[in-house]
């Protein structure tokens, strides 16, 4: 890799093209990997893709940018501060279309900072609700006949249900 | 990445990781929101049972009851934890006893029970011979047993006692000399029964047992508590010199004469 290229170009699972620094991209292991072995100069024509749709890999890449000047140098505490702040507005997302996503491509990207993130605001969802609210809140269809619904309900009497 | 977009299918490491991080009821309600996700609540490495969660005695141990009884024996515990809170009636003790012992069949790694009330649950003694524990962690229960070759904890590292009634101080004994990779030690409030009166152990109940007892070992504590790296005591039963290895030491004075503890700061300055 020529030290002089600072940014890569990747493409989306759906075929978009999209930017990504070099300090942000080694925030996942499986994009440092990529780094070190393809050839990325300015006349390399071979564009790296990465499994994951548009709309996700503008969040993800998004989040690497922000994070990328603290991991490669350390920060202040209140860096540290600022940066929970951000994190927390920007995992206020669409719990249906994004979320789920995020996760699948912090996993797939192993990045383990967003991963932690995107796992925290799920349970955070999940917390001292009711099966019904959960169903709710992340649109989980409810798949149980009545009889099994019935059983559940005797089985866990502890548990609330609606 | 597969096409799928609901939540449900999700990897199964990554769903359990956002399970991890909630209590056991939550995690229990989680898992009841789909067909997809039910069977994991067999398998849960974490329990958590805090009666402060029910309404009633009766509620929880039903439920306890009920995570136990369709838990997957085939897969590991990691964690025990069970909180009380109320007086419990000699039947429930047999209740939640029958639940500890069948977390200990688990082999698990981290074992912590807590029973806000009055120290009436005499705790199953096979705890002690569990060898899978790395973290013990026991507050307001009853110890009955006596007998050395109860105690065989190998893999405990962690150990916090704190409102225990020992039947016979001896055991503390027993109990820290079989803890060969112990490295955090916190013994506060530990009682023995004493002509009809709970009384703290002290040196002096057990100036008269264990130094016969100790003979029939062939190290002393402090060499048996080598890789000791933390200790908080209060009211320490044995020779300070056996916590000598710790590199954090946190003594309760009251117990202590000046003239000990400026001995002992002394010594662990230089």
């Amino acid at each position: 890799m020529s030290s002089s290229v600072e940014a890569i170009t990747v493409l989306s699972s759906d075929g978009d093209e999209f930017k990504i620094t070099v300090s942000a991209a080694k925030l996942s292991k499986p994009l440092n990997w990529m780094l070190e072995d393809v050839c990325f100069s300015d006349d390399c024509d071979e564009v790296p893709t990465i499994e994951v749709n548009s709309k996700t890999l503008v969040k993800v890449i998004e989040y690497c940018e922000k994070h990328a000047p603290r991991a490669n140098s350390g920060a202040s505490d209140s860096d540290a501060e600022e940066l929970k702040k951000w994190d927390i507005e920007f995992m206020k997302m669409d719990v249906k279309d994004i979320l789920f996503h995020i996760l699948m491509a912090a996993n797939y990207l192993h990045m383990e900072g967003l991963y932690d993130l995107a796992c925290q605001t799920a349970a955070d969802l999940m917390k001292g609700m009711t099966v019904s609210q959960i169903r709710k809140i992340f649109h989980i269809k409810n798949d149980f006949s009545s009889e099994e619904q019935e059983q559940l309900r005797r089985q866990h009497p502890g548990c609330s249900f609606d | 990445m597969a096409s799928h977009t609901n939540i449900t299918d999700l990897p199964d490491p990554v769903f359990e990781e956002i399970l991890s991080l909630l209590s056991l009821k939550e995690a229990v309600a989680t898992c009841l929101s789909s067909k997809q996700w039910s069977h994991i609540r067999m398998s849960l490495p974490s329990l958590d049972f805090d009666e402060s969660n029910f309404s009633s005695i009766h509620c929880f141990l039903q439920y306890v009851d009920t995570v136990m009884r369709l838990r997957d024996d085939s897969e590991t515990l990691k964690k025990f934890h069970l909180i009380l809170r109320s007086i419990c009636s000699r039947k429930n003790l047999k209740k939640i006893n029958t639940q500890i012992n069948a977390a200990l069949d688990s082999k698990p790694e981290h074992v912590e029970i807590y029973d806000h009330n009055a120290c009436n649950n005499k705790i199953p003694s096979c705890i002690f011979k569990c060898n899978t524990i790395t973290v013990l962690k026991l507050t307001g229960v009853q110890v009955m047993t006596t007998t050395p070759s109860f105690v065989d904890l190998p893999s405990l590292k962690v150990l916090h006692l704190s409102n225990v009634i020992f039947s016979n101080p001896k055991f503390v004994y027993n109990l820290l000399y079989s803890c060969p990779s112990l490295q955090d030690l916190l013994l506060k409030y530990c009682f023995t029964p004493h002509r009809g009166r709970i009384l703290p152990i002290n040196r002096e109940s057990l100036r008269k047992s264990v130094p016969a007892y100790a003979s029939q070992y062939p190290f002393s504590l402090e060499e048996r508590l080598k890789n000791l790296v933390s200790a908080d005591v209060y009211n320490y039963p044995f020779t300070l010199q056996s916590l000598s290895n710790a590199r954090t030491l946190r003594i309760d004075t009251v117990c202590l004469s000046k003239f000990i503890l400026l001995l002992f700061i002394f010594r662990f300055c230089n």
